[in-house]
Parts: C-alpha cells; sequence; structure tokens
C-alpha cells in the first residue's frame, strides 16, 4: 500500500465536510475504489466520525460553572503560595542565622563553659565566677526559644 | 505580632492579588460546552475508561484556565486543551509503571469495552480495545477530529516523522481489524 495519495486531500476535504460520497465527483470516486490508500481512508475515518457522533451525544459533562470555581479556587491558592514564598525565606533565613549565632557562641566560649563547670564545685569563689557567663546562658536560652519559634513557622505551612 | 506586620511587602490573604484567566466566564461556559463533549470523548476512546475521562476532563480545563492558555482563536485554545489532556492521560498511563507509554500493553489500558455505551455501527470499540494507547489517540486525534500531523505533534508531543511512521503502522491494523469485524 502507498504511504500517501496526491488525492487524499480531496477526499479528507470531502470526508469532514460531509460530502463523501454523494456529493463527490465522479472522478474521485471512482479513484477511491481503485486506490487501497483512499479506500482505508473511508474506512477509517467513517468509523471514527460514527464513533465520535455517538459518543459525543453519550457523553454528560459536569456544569461548567463547577469547574470555573474549581479553576478560581486553584489559581487562588496558587496565588497564595506564590505570596507566602518571602515569609518562607525570612523564616529559613532567620533560622539560619540563630542556629549560626549560636553555633559560633558555642564554640567561641566552650572552653571556659566547661573549665568553669569543672572548677565550680570545688569553692564559693568558682560560683561567684560564674556571674560572668550569665549573658551567655541567657543569650543561648533566648536564641533557643527563638530557633524553636522560627522552626515551628518554618514547618507550619497551614 | 503578625508576619505580615514585620514584613510589610508580604500582602494578607485577602489582598492577594489573583491572575485573570484568558476568558471570562461567559466566555468560558460557551468554549466549555463546545468542547467538553470532543475531549472527553477523545479522552474516553483513548483511555477505554468513561469515568477517568470525565476526571481528566475536568482537570484539563482547571489546568486551562490557570495556565496562560492562547488568546488567538478558538481553534488554538481547543487543541492547548487537548494537549493538556494528552499530557494528563500520559501521566496517568506512567504513574502505574515506570515505561514508556509506546510499551504499554492494549490490554493494560483498555479497560472496560465502551461499546455497550456506544454502539458504533462498524464495530470500532472492540478493534480501538486491540490497539496499543498511543495509537488509538494518534488515530482518534487524526480521523474524529482531522488534526493534521503537525497539528498532532503538537497536542502529543511526537515528532512529525515518528507521527508519519505510527499511524501508518495503526491504520494498517486497524483497517484489517474493522474488516475483520465486518466480515
Amino acid at each position: 500500500m502507498k504511504f500517501n495519495c496526491n488525492h487524499l486531500d480531496e477526499l479528507r476535504q470531502a470526508l469532514h465536510s460531509g460530502h463523501w460520497p454523494a456529493a463527490s465527483s465522479p472522478e474521485l470516486r471512482a479513484h477511491v475504489a481503485a486506490c487501497a490508500r483512499c479506500t482505508q481512508e473511508v474506512l477509517l475515518t467513517t468509523a471514527f466520525q460514527q464513533a465520535r457522533s455517538e459518543t459525543v451525544a453519550a457523553s454528560q459533562p459536569a456544569p461548567a460553572s463547577i469547574v470555573w470555581w474549581r479553576a478560581k479556587a486553584r489559581r487562588r491558592e496558587a496565588a497564595l503560595k506564590k505570596a507566602a514564598r518571602p515569609v518562607l525565606a525570612a523564616q529559613v533565613f532567620a533560622l539560619l542565622v540563630v542556629l549560626a549565632t549560636v553555633g559560633l557562641m558555642a564554640a567561641r566560649h566552650w572552653s571556659t563553659v566547661v573549665d568553669r563547670a569543672l572548677t565550680a564545685p570545688s569553692s564559693i569563689s568558682a560560683v561567684v565566677d560564674l556571674w560572668g557567663l550569665t549573658p551567655l546562658i541567657v543569650a543561648a536560652v533566648l536564641l533557643s526559644t527563638l530557633g524553636a519559634v522560627a522552626l515551628y513557622l518554618t514547618t507550619d505551612r497551614s | 505580632m503578625n508576619w505580615e506586620n514585620i514584613i510589610p511587602s508580604v500582602a494578607a490573604p485577602s489582598e492577594v492579588r489573583v491572575a485573570e484567566p484568558a476568558m471570562d466566564s461567559d466566555q468560558f461556559a460557551a468554549f466549555y460546552d463546545r468542547s467538553s463533549r470532543p475531549l472527553w470523548a477523545y479522552l474516553a476512546r483513548s483511555s477505554g475508561d468513561p469515568a477517568l475521562a470525565e476526571d481528566l476532563m475536568q482537570e484539563s480545563f482547571i489546568r486551562f484556565l490557570t495556565s496562560n492558555a492562547p488568546t488567538d482563536g478558538e481553534v488554538a485554545s481547543r487543541r492547548y486543551l487537548f494537549r493538556i489532556g494528552s499530557n494528563l492521560l500520559r501521566d496517568h498511563w506512567r504513574r502505574a509503571r515506570t515505561v514508556s507509554i509506546d510499551d504499554l500493553p492494549p490490554e493494560r489500558s483498555a479497560a472496560p469495552d465502551m461499546s455497550g455505551q456506544c454502539d458504533s455501527r462498524l464495530m470500532l470499540s472492540p478493534a480501538l480495545a486491540r490497539m496499543r494507547p498511543r495509537d488509538r489517540q494518534l488515530l482518534w486525534l487524526a480521523h474524529a477530529e482531522n488534526y493534521s500531523h503537525k497539528e498532532i505533534a503538537e497536542i502529543t508531543g511526537l515528532a512529525s516523522a515518528s507521527i508519519r511512521m505510527i499511524l501508518f503502522r495503526a491504520r494498517r491494523e486497524m483497517s484489517r481489524l474493522l474488516t475483520q469485524a465486518n466480515a
């Protein structure tokens, strides 16, 4: 069978406009009767057009208003998500700053904390010396609290 | 304390600007009325599953309304809609297995025979059910919807040359099945 035929365009036009076979030229009808490719085109297009008419008639689509409303809700959801992006970025940034600050302070004062903790139980004067760490402890507690809040806000997408 | 007060650039939910679709509700209703049935027919005949076709059809329209749909006429809009539907159908077929749609056996996605609902005189339904999903799609677009190879390429994402070859083989197989059924 031929891959293509010169009369295919004319035949397709006749098939899809409903002119085949009654309103088609006798030459075209004679050609189709002799051409395997065009006969196949008639067989398939007639079958598919018939199936299309029946399937379209059988369909019962949902009302357009429901689809419109669902699309509107989807667009709004997308817009909210887009608007919330700066908030998420700020939350993540705040969390990173808190974690970095805590990490830096811990690294810087770790040896002092360990030394004083080890010597503290041995004398009262060492306990008094511990007041020097008070700001650090307060800062650590504060940053931990803020970090927890930032973490909560970052993960709480609802 | 409220995040919206801390970061001024963030709008409150009530102030969020929602993107407007390419058409208003009346235009959409008219477009939906003209396009929903052909799209459903295409999806139902390609998938063999009317319920799935209904879901995919609604999702296609929703995505059509939420995306940058073409605004240069109904023909282009409808072609874009069919493209969305084709992509959804392909995603559905791929979800179950991670193989190419071309390798899917016909029975894998043929599902129920629709001949009870839509009884074609020429026994199209049983013949279609024996074709591969990709062949069913292309045959439907070419012969039921009268799309050219170029338009089918746009809808399915396949190359025009591939479509020509696939359609050649699919036509031959389909006409053999139809001839058998009519005999």
